[in-house]
């Protein structure tokens, strides 16, 4: 990742900025310039809903140098509910909690740094939320 | 301390992390046995720090408050992810609150209630209408040292405005008492703080929590029996329930902010924390003395009166204590991993 175009995009990653075609009113993220369904350019921007619900997931052991700390590696299909599927990172995860439908919630973690004298980029992954899991 | 403008709380809230180890377990890597003063401490997460804590406690505070608009996000903590770069400042662009003051504050254990009195001081003289207060610590112990039992990570934030009806508590009297005594410090570009063992009790803890709390005690014209609830800096399982005794409080008083014994020292965070678990159980009308402690040495305390607003704007929230219900526990390996023990 790139210091400048992280900062460019930092709203996307740390508030869910996405955006939604006046047009047809249609949402996206990550954002997009034109409509897929109706083609419009007239768009704007639009923070996506923090919750949604668990599609499904997948476990990487062998992730991106980067992320060796955090292996193994959680990564979720979220549908939100305004029904925009997004990829992310899952956060506190046990594994038994992964189930399809679990309710989860956006938050903010350390997504991966510079080396010890870089930049730290912040970002959104999601987690199961924490009154399914004590259910 | 006095203000122009009387001073009120309009949310609050508190994050512990989800991950626990047990104090047993860390004896039983470097005493091969025995435990800490405490049953477990609370350890963030590999991708946590006092940021994405922080953002977590400043978003549930905000909702509780009802979204009114930010003037100053202080941060009290002594372990900021830059040592150049403000806190403040990132979580002013993360809430969408960039037309605010943004900035950091150290002063060890109390620098969450240091940034309390900031934001009381910048509301009660009409410079903003309301400010955000966090105390937030991944806190470190060295590998092996005592302080390992208790050092742990947690954040919890006041939204901090003008008592004007829509408050759920007031703040009516805040003072502080600080002295230079060697407790407890670390310096410049060290990973893990220095202290000297008992020294950190008498002349430190005790202290400076007694000077600060009887001072309050005679300017406000109370005894501890005006008070229904009690809180004091908890660093270990026992020590805020001794002040209290000295002090003339009881068990009772102060057992609904206790937190110790399961989740460990949360630094800059301890005693608004325990204040969260306060305001979770009081009543309108219920009075709450409260003294932090930061090693170095100071303390601040704070005499709040809750209001009614506080039944209507708790309703539905999960109290702390059940919250710190569920979690994960680690082992020291994994510990030592995510915090840093282990470095190339």
């Amino acid at each position: 990742m790139i210091p400048i175009s992280y900062w460019r995009n930092r709203r996307s990653y740390t508030a869910l900025m996405g955006s939604r075609c006046r047009a047809c009113g249609a949402e996206y993220f990550p954002p997009v310039r034109v409509c897929r369904k109706c083609k419009s350019r007239d768009i704007e921007p639009r923070e996506m809903p923090r919750k949604g619900t668990l599609i499904t997931y997948t476990k990487l052991t062998e992730p991106a140098e980067e992320f060796g700390k955090q292996t193994p590696v959680y990564l979720g299909l979220i549908e939100l509910s305004n029904g925009v599927k997004l990829v992310s990172t899952l956060a506190d995860v046990s594994e038994s909690e992964l189930n399809e439908g679990a309710p989860v919630s956006m938050v903010i973690r350390r997504w991966t740094e510079e080396g010890p004298t870089g930049i730290i980029y912040y970002g959104y992954k999601f987690k199961v939320d924490a009154a399914y899991s004590m259910s | 301390m006095k203000s122009i403008n009387p001073i009120g709380i309009h949310g609050y809230a508190a994050y512990v992390p989800s991950f626990r180890i047990r104090t047993s377990e860390i004896a039983r890597v470097w005493k091969g046995g025995g435990a800490g003063p405490n049953e477990s401490k609370a350890v963030a997460c590999f991708d946590e720090d006092v940021v994405t804590m922080s953002v977590e406690v400043a978003r549930e505070a905000l909702g509780m408050a009802g979204g009114p608009p930010i003037g100053a996000i202080y941060v009290g903590t002594e372990s900021k992810p830059y040592a150049v770069k403000s806190t403040g400042s990132i979580l002013s662009d993360m809430l969408g609150f960039n037309r605010s003051l943004g900035a950091d504050l150290e002063f060890a254990c109390k620098a969450g209630t240091e940034a309390m009195q900031v934001v009381s001081g910048l509301v009660g003289s009409g410079m903003i209408d309301y400010g955000l207060a966090i105390g937030a610590d991944t806190a470190q112990g060295a590998p092996g040292d005592e302080l390992e039992h208790t050092a742990a990570s947690g954040a919890a934030a006041l939204v901090i405005g003008r008592a004007d009806g829509n408050d759920i508590a007031e703040i009516k009297y805040s003072t502080s008492y600080i002295s230079d005594t060697p407790d407890f410090w670390r310096r410049q570009t060290q990973h893990f703080p220095s202290h000297l063992g008992r020294f950190t009790g008498e002349p430190a803890y005790f202290d400076h929590t007694i000077q600060s709390s009887k001072r309050a005690l005679s300017d406000t014209g109370t005894t501890p029996k005006d008070y229904r609830f009690a809180i004091f800096h908890q660093p270990n399982p026992r020590f805020p329930f001794d002040v209290g005794k000295r002090l003339g409080f009881s068990q009772e008083q102060i057992m609904p902010g206790a937190v110790n014994n399961l989740i460990g020292n949360t630094y800059a965070a301890g005693a608004m924390m325990a204040l969260s678990c306060t305001l979770d159980e009081a009543n309108p009308g219920d009075r709450i003395f409260m003294t932090s402690f930061g090693s170095g040495a100071g303390s601040d305390t704070f005499v709040i009166e809750v209001k009614d607003r506080i039944l209507k704007r708790r309703l539905g929230s999960v109290r702390l204590k059940e919250r710190m219900k569920k979690f994960m526990l680690i082992d020291y390996g994994i510990y030592a991993k995510w915090r840093g023990k282990i470095r190339e």
